[in-house]
């Protein structure tokens, strides 16, 4: 093993054993420079059709999470999200692809319109 | 560059992996496969919303201190391009606009200015925006969108002197390293009128609690607002511009707005007509001790304990109810940090017995504003203020 691998080595181990503490990780050792790493943790989309289109046209500019945090919606309110979200922030939806998303959100984190049942 | 020997990685790395499983008292179980995610100078255990753009929740355990700690302050960016490394030494602050003297400035020349610090409470617009019935779209806080922090910095009012601002200015837009993933997002900018940019106590801030500020939370310099929602303190402030114009972008003019109707209230049935932006944070408190999921003794005295808070009138009074509400009693105000922090309350309770029981708070600002005693309503989760509640088990 070179020395840099063993340095390496070494410092994942403080890393994985620093990971038991509740606080945040030392100041960074230069004050000037801040350094922040997206981690990549985000969970998978259950599968239900339609599926590629969500992460086509939604994980682009956020992550599955932001769809997990929301509440169960109703159709109404997801179909309101979609056309937000296409109209307002430009999301690359086409037109026929509306529903698919809106079916999708509905079956795997939402549920139909009160009226509607 | 070099390789990692693979053999020796995996053996370190588990070693490193049970030193986790017996190392971690009172932690969660170790997913290996799956670490708690961590956030730079965060600390581990907040309330995770969305990574991507990251947005945190401080749990309610951190406000039992009248400042909340740099590594728990919340989280909330708007995009994801969020700047992933700022090296303060190139880092400048851009004022620019209907001025005399446009002006870019570095880190060292704000700090050689005249400083300034004020404590203040730093709330999302959407705090506790989950708990809207029915529920609305958006991060669903809880009840930890806000912390209460010292800020230092350099008045806005004194930078905007620098400039020479000319006359005719009307509105100063503010503007971070933030970046929209997609043309088509509209930059994070906001505006605040010529007058209220002018107000001696908005200041750019370099220091939160006498430290730099988290990355996370707008370092290296952020605006701070104090009594207005945080949706003005722009984060990782880089550009300062001074309009002869009202300013009509996307954050002011269709987002971060509320019904133009007493305390936002709104019904889903017959939305509002006329809407107008958010501004000043309205009169709350919390209930910090107990939490929601406590059991407590009956018959042995509890310090009841939570904050209260306004838009910098100050808190003149809190009131208790152990009866859901049937009789009040005022509680103890503790220390005073000032009209924008928050005021600590407490009150001792004797639970009578077994049982669940309903413990309310409601405070009043000095200048007569109260919650309200029915939970608003709007289209976008804003400013709840109804009165806190917490339902206890005694037993």
């Amino acid at each position: 093993m070179t020395r840099a691998t063993l340095s390496v080595a070494a410092l994942t181990l403080v890393a994985l054993a620093s990971s038991c503490d509740r606080r945040a990780p030392t100041p960074p050792v230069d004050p000037n420079i801040h350094v922040f790493a997206l981690p990549e943790d985000d969970p998978p989309l259950p599968e239900a059709p339609g599926k590629s289109l969500v992460v086509g046209s939604c994980l682009t500019c956020h992550s599955a999470r932001y769809i997990g945090d929301q509440p169960k919606f109703p159709r109404k309110t997801w179909t309101a999200e979609v056309d937000k979200m296409k109209k307002t922030y430009g999301a690359p939806i086409a037109p026929e692809s509306t529903k698919t998303i809106v079916d999708y959100l509905v079956a795997t984190h939402g549920r139909e319109d009160e009226q509607a049942q | 560059m070099f390789r990692l020997d693979r053999r020796a990685f995996f053996a370190l790395a588990g070693a490193g992996a049970s030193s986790l499983a017996f190392g971690c008292k009172n932690d969660a179980p170790p997913y290996i496969d799956k670490p708690p995610t961590r956030f730079t100078e965060k600390a581990l255990d907040l309330i995770l919303h969305t990574d991507r753009p990251p947005n945190l929740e401080t749990p309610l355990r951190y406000f039992r201190t009248d400042i909340t700690p740099n590594d728990a302050m919340f989280v909330r960016w708007h995009l994801s391009g969020l700047p992933l490394s700022i090296d303060a030494r190139a880092w400048r602050l851009r004022i620019e606009g209907h001025l005399d003297t446009p002006l870019s400035l570095s880190l060292d020349d704000l700090r050689a200015m005249e400083s300034v610090s004020i404590v203040a409470v730093n709330q999302c617009s959407g705090n506790s925006r989950s708990l809207f019935a029915p529920r609305v779209p958006g991060v669903q806080w809880t009840r930890g969108a806000i912390g209460n922090a010292k800020f230092t910095g350099v008045r806005l009012k004194d930078l905007l002197v620098k400039a020479g601002v000319r006359t005719g200015a009307r509105d100063v837009t503010f503007r971070g390293l933030d970046r929209a993933p997609l043309e088509s997002v509209p930059a994070y900018v906001k505006s605040l009128a010529i007058d209220r940019a002018n107000d001696a106590d908005v200041i750019v801030a370099y220091a939160m609690n006498d430290a730099p500020l988290p990355l996370l939370n707008g370092f290296p310099a952020r605006l701070v607002v104090p009594g207005w929602f945080s949706t003005y303190w722009v984060k990782a402030l880089t550009e300062i511009r001074v309009l002869d114009a009202a300013f009509d972008g996307f954050w002011m003019a269709k987002a971060y707005r509320i019904p133009k109707t007493p305390d936002a209230d709104e019904s889903p049935a017959e939305l509002a007509k006329e809407t107008t932006p958010i501004t000043k944070i309205n009169v709350r408190s919390l209930i910090v001790r107990p939490e929601p999921d406590e059991t407590v003794s009956p018959g042995r005295a509890y310090e009841l304990e939570g904050i209260a808070f306004d838009g910098g009138a100050g808190i003149k009074r809190v009131e208790v109810s152990t009866d859901g509400g049937a009789t009040w009693s005022d509680a103890r105000l503790g220390a005073d940090l000032g009209r924008y922090s928050w005021r600590r309350w407490r009150a001792t309770w004797t639970p009578p017995g077994p049982g669940t029981h309903a413990i309310l708070a409601r405070a009043t600002s000095t200048a007569g504003e109260e919650q309200r005693a029915t939970p608003q309503w709007n289209r976008a989760g804003y400013m709840r203020n109804v009165f806190e509640r917490v339902d206890v088990r005694v037993g």
